[in-house]
């Protein structure tokens, strides 16, 4: 974490071999997010590309009050959020969101090489946000506070969101399954 | 919030995406392409060449003036009224002020102009 502030204070005073440090440390998380947003790999890296352009252009108003990573993921959740609104597709996704869903996991019901395979596929049918939030919480690991100050979402209203999303994943991996049994049982 | 079982599923071990191996190259040739285009956007006239422009349009303009001013010092002082308020003189009064700023501007500038090595 000590490298990382170094690296920032370095590029604050004009070293740019210091911000290719910093790329280098966040391009797969940034590049992660961005992707689970907007669900193109194209776009994604373009979109991701851009939030370190603007990072470096506005690295000077930088001033450690929070984690640089928290930092770089506001610039790339907005930048996202800004491609999908362009693109009309900021609410797209969910045709499987009618589901009711049960309490229990179905993913323990699944093999573990299944579980990542079908948790994508899951995953593709949330909302942009609501995949967000998502990867944030359980996949970066990142607190509530943290993405608070990413999304500007209050905490209350993150807590609730994400056990709503919980409870829509479960609901679209079991009609997900039901599909596939359906299709194994025809052939 | 808790994490419970659910992270067991959705963990770490979910395959992280990478971006492209030129990820890096790519965003600094961006940033380097941005300098550039911010060079670029600099003004062909710095803003001092413009003052020393102005400043000489406004000599064309007053010169006329000036040289007539020169010609009537004599009686042009004589018709000022140092005492006070005069509202029948207020325009004598008020082309000596301008020609006095004027005057005081000129060298001002003159003097930054000097100082500034850039402009040497």
């Amino acid at each position: 974490m000590k490298d990382t502030e170094l690296l920032i204070q370095q590029v604050q005073k004009g070293d740019l071999n210091a911000f290719s440090s910093l790329i280098d440390q966040h391009k797969n998380l940034v590049y992660s997010l961005v992707l689970r947003m907007v669900k193109n790999s194209q776009d994604a890296e373009e979109l991701a590309q851009d939030t370190f352009v603007k990072a470096f252009k506005s690295i000077k108003q930088f001033k450690g009050d929070s984690k640089f990573s928290t930092w770089i993921y506001k610039i790339a959740y907005f930048t996202s959020i800004n491609h999908l609104r362009k693109n009309k597709l900021l609410s797209s996704s969910i045709e499987l969101s009618t589901i009711e869903s049960q309490d229990s996991s179905v993913l323990e019901e699944l093999d573990k090489e299944d579980q990542q395979q079908y948790l994508n596929k899951a995953l593709s049918y949330l909302k942009p946000i609501d995949r967000t939030l998502i990867s944030l919480f359980y996949l970066e690991e990142l607190s509530i506070k943290e993405i608070e100050e990413i999304t500007l979402f209050s905490q209350a209203n993150i807590k609730v969101k994400l056990l709503r999303i919980r409870k829509q994943l479960n609901g679209i991996l079991q009609k997900l399954l039901k599909h596939e049994t359906q299709g194994i049982l025809k052939s | 919030m808790e994490k419970d079982s659910f992270k067991e599923f959705i963990n770490k071990d979910f395959q992280q995406e990478v971006p492209s191996f030129d990820f890096t190259q790519d965003v600094m040739q961006k940033i380097e392409l941005a300098s550039e285009n911010k060079t670029l956007i600099e003004p062909l006239i710095p803003k001092k060449a413009w003052w020393i422009i102005g400043a000489f349009y406004s000599f064309l303009l007053l010169f006329p003036f000036l040289i007539s001013m020169q010609e009537n010092t004599i009686l042009f002082l004589e018709q000022i009224n140092f005492g006070g308020f005069d509202y029948q003189h207020i325009k004598e009064n008020l082309q000596l002020i301008f020609n006095i700023i004027f005057v005081f501007a000129a060298l001002t500038l003159g003097d930054i102009l000097l100082k500034s090595r850039k402009w040497a």
